[in-house]
């Protein structure tokens, strides 16, 4: 048995010293990022994670100090509709960040909002106000949008981002980080090398896996701007949006509820919360009973909140004119500024005009 | 249990342990057993869905402690007919689905303890085993935790030596090389194997699309792709995961038989199947080819006859063969295809053989272009008859053989085996190469040694984070 033993250290040991030499060398490969007060998912394809979600998962400590924040959240639409540079002239009180993570629904939504307190206390939480951009595209059951094909328990990107490395375990409440908020610079070096490889491996093999792959296209903002969908591409939109949807009649009632629980223990907790019911192309309305089940629902949604301190609803239903839009769903350059004009004067509102948000400021203006 | 979890290897870890605390044989015998039994549980969430297996396993002893005392043809036959049916009832072949328990159970590793039931009962009727073995050694040899899932297919003879040796020491190379081979491995079986996978499943999802435009190039080649890459993935799989249980068996002193020895290098079908799965390409000609040859051998005495009798054997010989990979109606083409393939390949050395003469066939089998082309026919007959384990219905399969037609099929065929043929010499430079650079840095010592153990574990961790997954091992299945 002490061969074994012994052999068992040894090999540990030169594990852990190439391990060692590998965290020691993505640092030099790829150094840390000067802290930024403020998060931009969009930017992580420029950074070393990459991904929206890793990028995300390890800069989310930024939003710590207390200060009023507005945080965007929602899909991709999300992601382009609502630039925070675009938003943030109109927003002076408050720091504008994208938090926005493509294809995401209501669970993901909240994993977000979770990902955000944790590295809150309680105190920096009360300045939040949550911009949510949704679409009856944001109510799709998990099960459906990431199928036991490819993840065997519809694992959320940001699932697989919480349990990749085994800083957080699977509990009955849901994930439990192992590591309290402040171990989070920490977690980020161990796992360096990770980051590093993957990001190396997706610059070496992007051009390959976009030639042999099924992926979405990656275009310029010029490129977006001249696009027109055709009817072949409308086509294949739907029947896309048939089957991240399920299949389904309706939208999902269980991604209802839990966007509505979402927002009921944010107002509880004296958050502010704006509600953008994002328009998509009139085409798009017509083609699928979707959006016209997911507008019958959110009277109720008004019904349930509209009257309460801190909560926001705002439509844009009048920007859906096909030939504004680059496909089914997202909007061309031109029509994101007017939703980011829009946009951001009624999130300043909320976040800089309402009695809960003068009576933030009050200790700073102190 | 995964075997690729963490909680495998901490079985496979403290086994071992466990295994060494004491040298005496009886006490090894027992962690052995218990460690049988560990593995066998693992794979049930409930006592219930183990009880089919163990009847099963009941049903076999008896009928061996019958044939040892009765050692007649008839009885024999009749032992092998009955484990059969009950065989193919539990498997619940297509032609069965009506008919089944009415509870869910677990049936893995039963093709593998059918093997071993099959060899004790005809080699104690025979005679090759003088002793019937008692109900322990027949459940440490049936249920073997290392092998039962899917193989290697040891004999009774090389479990009798391994128990024999139980108590041989271990020393620190013998360790070390125990280590290096299962880091090997998972090697193959998560970072190899894994990247196959992930290649396969992107690139085949787009046959099967519905708006998929068959009969182009492009979905030729996604085809030969998919092909080609499913064959990798299946080999650094099932290899890997035989590393790991050679390197844990020599730790625990068992001199398990080899069941690879670089298949693709064969230059032709019958010499692929003598180096993979090799424990299995030998039981089947033990206990299906070698006694049907001789029963139609005394049926057609004509030695003119005798070779094409041998086609007819390999025929259904990988015919059986084929068809017991799976239970479902696509494994009955699967079989088909082996058969062919293996009769196709006898036929042609017949047929060579007796137009060029034995002397000028292998002068021809050895020139370098024809080694090529036979090397990538192989690989490439192989590979697309494999496209039966993943198109997983008779439907699917219809499917994708209309959308590639026969110029798509023949075009995959040609495309193959000329690629094949002409990476595989500059492939095999590389490594060779490779290995002598190994050789010249003097990278064999005891730290070197240990820096490529740990260095493997750590691409595979890489790996397994990038693609993350934890790739099962799909033999299991079979």
């Amino acid at each position: 048995m002490g061969l074994i033993l012994a052999q068992t250290v040894r090999t540990i040991a030169s594990f852990l010293l190439l391990y060692g030499v590998l965290i020691a060398g993505s640092f030099l490969i790829a150094p840390k990022d000067r802290a930024t007060d403020i998060l931009d998912t969009s930017l992580a394809p420029n950074t070393v994670y990459a991904t929206a979600t890793k990028y995300l998962f390890f800069n989310r400590g930024t939003l710590s100090p207390p200060r009023p924040r507005v945080l965007i959240l929602g899909s991709s639409d999300a992601d382009l509709g609502m630039r925070p540079e675009q938003m943030q002239g109109n927003i002076p009180c408050a720091q504008v960040s994208n938090l926005a993570i493509g294809n995401s629904n209501a669970t993901e939504i909240r994993q977000t909002v979770d990902l955000v307190h944790f590295v809150q206390r309680p105190e920096a939480r009360l300045g939040n106000t949550f911009v949510f951009g949704v679409w009856y595209g944001v109510f799709g059951d998990s099960k459906d949008r990431w199928p036991a094909s490819s993840r065997k328990n519809a694992e959320t990107d940001i699932d697989l981002e919480l349990y990749r490395y085994g800083f957080y375990r699977h509990t009955p409440e849901g994930p439990h980080s192992l590591l309290p908020p402040s171990w989070l610079p920490m977690e980020d070096a161990l796992i360096r090398p990770f980051i590093v490889a993957e990001a190396v491996a997706r610059q070496l093999t992007g051009k390959l896996r976009g030639e042999f792959f099924i992926r979405p296209p990656n275009r310029t903002e010029a490129e977006r701007e001249a696009a027109h969908f055709s009817a072949d591409e409308r086509r294949a939109a739907t029947a896309y949006w048939y089957a991240q949807l399920g299949r389904k009649d309706d939208i999902s009632s269980d991604e209802f509820s839990e966007f509505e629980n979402t927002i009921a223990s944010l107002l509880d907790a004296h958050e502010r919360v704006v509600v953008v019911d994002l328009p998509i192309p009139q085409w798009h309305q017509e083609a699928m009973a979707y959006d016209a089940k997911y507008h019958q629902r959110l009277p109720d949604l008004l019904k349930k909140f509209g009257g309460r301190q801190g909560f926001a609803f705002f439509n844009l239903s009048d920007l859906n004119a096909d030939d504004d839009y680059s496909d089914e769903v997202h909007p061309k350059p031109h029509l994101a500024k007017i939703w980011a004009e829009r946009i951001g004067k009624t999130v300043n509102s909320v976040a800089c005009h309402s009695s809960e948000a003068a009576s933030r400021q009050q200790p700073e203006e102190d | 249990m995964n075997f690729t979890s963490p909680l495998f290897y901490a079985f496979l870890f403290l086994t071992v342990l466990a295994f060494h605390v004491s040298a005496g044989a009886a006490y090894r015998k027992t962690v052995l057993s218990i460690a049988n039994l560990v593995m066998l549980a693992s794979f049930s969430t409930a006592w219930t869905e183990l009880l089919p297996l163990a009847a099963f396993l009941v049903l076999g002893y008896g009928l061996l402690r019958m044939v040892s005392r009765d050692r007649t043809t008839f009885t024999m036959a009749a032992s092998l007919l009955l484990i059969l049916l009950v065989y193919v009832f539990l498997k619940q072949f297509f032609f069965l689905k009506a008919y089944t328990l009415p509870f869910a159970y677990t049936v893995i590793g039963l093709s593998y303890i059918l093997f071993r039931m099959i060899h004790l009962i005809v080699d104690v009727s025979a005679g090759e085993i003088a002793v019937a073995p008692s109900p322990l050694e027949y459940f440490r040899y049936t249920c073997h935790f290392l092998c039962f899932v899917s193989g290697p297919i040891q004999t009774w003879q090389q479990f009798k030596n391994d128990e024999a040796n139980l108590s041989a020491p271990l020393n620190s190379e013998l360790v070390l090389a125990a280590f290096s081979r299962v880091a090997t491995g998972l090697l193959k079986v998560a970072v190899i194997a894994a990247t196959a996978h992930y290649l396969f499943e992107n690139v085949s999802v787009q046959i099967f699309l519905p708006d998929a435009a068959g009969g182009s190039i492009g979905f030729y080649g996604k085809y030969a792709f998919s092909a080609a890459s499913y064959t990798a993935y299946l080999y650094y799989n099932f290899s890997g995961y035989m590393d790991i249980v050679l390197g844990v068996g020599s730790l625990l002193g068992q001199t398990l038989p080899e069941n690879f020895d670089r298949p693709f290098t064969a230059r032709s079908f019958l010499e692929f199947w003598q180096r993979w799965h090799i424990t299995l390409s030998l039981w089947f000609k033990a206990y299906v080819f070698t006694p049907l040859m001789l029963r139609l051998v005394r049926l057609v005495p004509s030695p003119a006859a005798t070779a094409y009798l041998g086609v007819l054997c390999f025929f259904v010989t990988f015919l059986l063969m084929g068809i017991w990979h799976g239970s479902t109606s696509v494994f009955v083409i699967y079989g088909f295809l082996m058969g062919l393939g293996a009769s196709v390949n006898k036929l042609w050395q017949v047929g060579m053989t007796s137009t060029l003469g034995k002397k000028k066939y292998r002068l021809m089998q050895d020139s370098g272009i024809y080694s090529a082309l036979s090397r990538g026919l192989t690989f490439t007959y192989f590979a697309m008859a494999l496209t039966c384990l993943w198109v997983y219905s008779l439907d699917q399969l219809g499917l994708l053989t209309k959308r590639l037609g026969f110029a798509g099929v023949g075009s995959a065929l040609v495309a193959l085996t000329i690629g094949y043929a002409l990476l595989y010499s500059p492939c095999q430079l590389v490594l060779q190469g490779l290995k002598a650079v190994a050789l010249r840095m003097r990278l064999r010592t005891v730290p070197a040694e240990n820096m490529l153990v740990a260095s493997r574990l750590l691409l595979v961790l890489f790996v397994m984070g990038l693609l993350n997954e934890s790739p099962e091992f799909v033999y299991k299945a079979f």
